[in-house]
């Protein structure tokens, strides 16, 4: 039980790390925004970098973002949730209850969507697919994958609270005290 | 058996609204559902197999390789790290000291606030809780009546979901293939006008009934004449600053709302900087709480694409067109009134992405081929479109503020002093509540309200 509690706490904080990395990208989507606007208005433009380049590379800065976001958010209890039937539950169904949406729809969503993004990428790198616009970037395996590897970081979040509603279900008590579903929540507030 | 099968689409519908209410992250169930239905649908043959390859190639097309919607992260970035600015306590300092003398100038000063940020921000969460952590206090520690605080705050926190530059606007555009700045343009004057309804009503019940709203001293602010300019610049300067350069460079045309956004974002942080708010302890908390807010709404949308495509696939374009035929919906009014009646009920429940991602997908193919005729003028479905999605926006912004389960409403309570209780909070808004509806169905009356500014600046004919 313990192991499992820290292969939880584990995964959370490799998750952490990695969200914090890609999360300075919305610094760098705003340069490459603000470089856009301004080249372009200005009519200069770096070589091999014109306009078309600079707004494809947004929308793949825009994936990596919330694609490496999906598992941490998770973690972090920030999806929306239509919290009416157990808001005055204990904690033991509230447990029961999240071990019952990953089962029945988290594990099975991410298994699937996982499987047929990682088939999207490896057909889109053995074509050796490119922009369809002639002055685009090339090498769109990249932006793909950046679902795959969000997907395969959801599905270990996943991995994670499930540990930890195991402990917190059948566990010894120590260990209940430290085994809470969405640890330090009160970070986000 | 057949009949199961033929309306599978409709079962489908009923078993979502069924394990939405779990509890269980909604991103997480629309995708399982969808997955489970694209399974059943393979077992009675409805379903090809190999349109599960085309479950990715959609995701990818709607939510990743999407030019429209890289707007979406860099407002929520703008909004959020503004909110870290204090560029907002300047402003409602600075409004308080300029209303000081008159009735209900506080509750004022408060929902001109939420006017004004509204303009920089678009999620109702964070505009209400807001609004709240930095007015409630000055309202009940002047004595003002509670109900009166919370609704004024209340309503003045979900303006921004309204207000351009909105994030629910971008998304509802390229869902419904409406220009975006026509949309932004369109929502200008409902804002102000709602705006104005607000102040309207503070104005004459603090008149009425002065021990509600009691004045401010009247020797705050500054003394002289050159103080209060000064801090009439500081305090005004950096928002309008900031609506000027992302809503100017929209409507004028030389800029996408993603560039509008992205050179926002720089605002921003010029602003922060400014006010020597930008270091990185700041930053890191800022991108900490603007990439879980995107990661909640994009998840959503990956999941409503998985969702919306199986419901297609099984057939249920066709189904609603029947069922809506059943129902005796044909005419654009009967359909308009139907759909501001199906959202404002789901809006007890669902915030508006939800509302937008589930419902505006189903029901696309039908207000696409609406025409109301006379009424809006000459120009085609997408004077409709864009009327309606104002529209829509409005009755949403209602039915978050609206008993039992108003969304803000549940926000607010997270984080009010204990002092204030439910029923305060309850009571408080519905005042504003129907003063909404008089703003929507002067929307309703006066189409041009929303559609004067769109075609003044060229978005639309």
């Amino acid at each position: 039980m313990e192991l499992l509690l820290r292969a939880s706490n584990a995964i959370n904080k490799v998750m952490d790390k990695i969200a914090t990395a890609f999360g300075w990208l919305f610094l760098a989507l705003t340069a490459v925004i603000v470089f856009d606007v301004l080249s372009r208005n200005f009519g200069f433009q770096l070589p091999r970098m014109g306009s078309t380049r600079l707004q494809e590379l947004e929308w793949h800065i825009h994936t990596a973002l919330f694609c490496f976001w999906l598992g941490f958010a998770y973690i972090k209890n920030a999806h929306v949730r239509i919290d009416v039937a157990f808001t005055n539950a204990g904690p033991r169904t509230k447990a029961w209850a999240e071990l019952f949406g990953c089962v029945v729809f988290a594990l099975p969503y991410t298994l699937v969507a996982l499987y047929f993004s990682a088939d999207f990428t490896w057909i889109s790198f053995v074509t050796n697919e490119g922009s369809p616009s002639a002055n685009g970037l090339p090498w769109r395996w990249i932006p793909k994958s950046f679902i795959s590897f969000g997907l395969l970081l959801l599905l270990f979040a996943v991995i994670s609270v499930m540990l930890r509603i195991v402990v917190h279900l059948f566990g010894p008590d120590q260990l209940r005290g430290r085994s809470e579903l969405f640890p330090s929540q009160a970070k986000l507030t | 058996m057949d009949w199961l099968i033929h309306h599978l689409a409709l079962i489908l519908f009923f078993v979502l609204a069924a394990a939405l209410f779990t509890g269980f992250p909604v991103a997480f169930v629309l995708g399982g559902i969808a997955i489970m239905f694209g399974a059943l649908g393979m077992l009675f043959d409805v379903f090809a197999p190999v349109q599960f390859f085309n479950l990715l190639p959609r995701v990818w097309g709607a939510a990743a390789s999407n030019p429209i919607l890289v707007a979406v992260p860099m407002f929520i970035f703008m909004g959020t790290l503004l909110e870290r600015s204090g560029v907002a306590d300047d402003l409602l300092h600075c409004l308080q000291v300029l209303l000081r003398r008159i009735p209900g100038g506080l509750a004022m000063s408060v929902t001109l606030m939420g006017t004004i940020m509204a303009a920089t921000t678009g999620i109702v969460g964070a505009s209400v809780v807001m609004l709240t952590m930095i007015a409630l206090p000055a309202m009940l520690q002047r004595g003002y009546e509670k109900k009166l605080a919370v609704g004024t705050i209340a309503s003045a926190g979900t303006l921004g979901i309204l207000i351009p530059p909105s994030i629910m606007l971008v998304i509802m555009g390229d869902l419904l293939s409406v220009s975006v700045g026509a949309l932004f343009a369109a929502a200008v004057f409902p804002g102000i006008l709602l705006a104005f309804l607000y102040l309207m009503y503070i104005g004459t019940r603090s008149f009425m009934r002065p021990d509600l709203a009691p004045p401010l001293p009247a020797d705050i602010g500054p003394k002289t004449h050159a103080e209060l300019w000064i801090l009439l610049i500081k305090s005004f300067f950096p928002p309008m600053f900031l609506i000027a350069l992302v809503l100017g460079s929209i409507f004028g045309g030389w800029a996408t709302p993603t560039e509008a956004a992205g050179v926002g974002s720089f605002g921003a942080m010029l602003l922060a900087w400014a006010k020597g708010r930008l270091n990185a302890a700041t930053l890191r908390s800022v991108i900490e709480r603007a990439g879980l807010t995107n990661a909640m709404v994009f998840f959503i949308f990956f999941g409503a694409t998985l969702f919306s495509f199986v419901f297609r696939s099984l057939g249920g374009d066709e189904l609603v067109i029947e069922l809506l035929a059943k129902m005796g919906l044909d005419t654009g009014w009967k359909i308009l009134t139907f759909m501001l009646i199906l959202t404002f009920i789901l809006g007890f429940f669902f915030d508006w992405i939800e509302i937008c991602l589930i419902v505006l997908p189903v029901f696309a193919p039908v207000l696409q081929g609406v025409d109301f005729g006379p009424h809006l003028g000459d120009g085609g479905p997408i004077l409709f479109l864009t009327w309606f999605v104002i529209m829509m926006s409005v009755n949403l912004q209602t039915s978050f503020l609206t008993p039992p389960f108003g969304f803000t409403l549940f926000y607010m309570k997270g984080i009010v002093p204990p002092s204030i209780n439910m029923m305060h909070i309850y009571r408080g808004i519905i005042p504003f509540v129907l003063l909404q509806l008089f703003g929507l169905s002067l929307l309703i009356a006066f189409p041009e309200i929303v559609l004067w500014l769109p075609r003044y600046v060229g978005f639309l004919y």
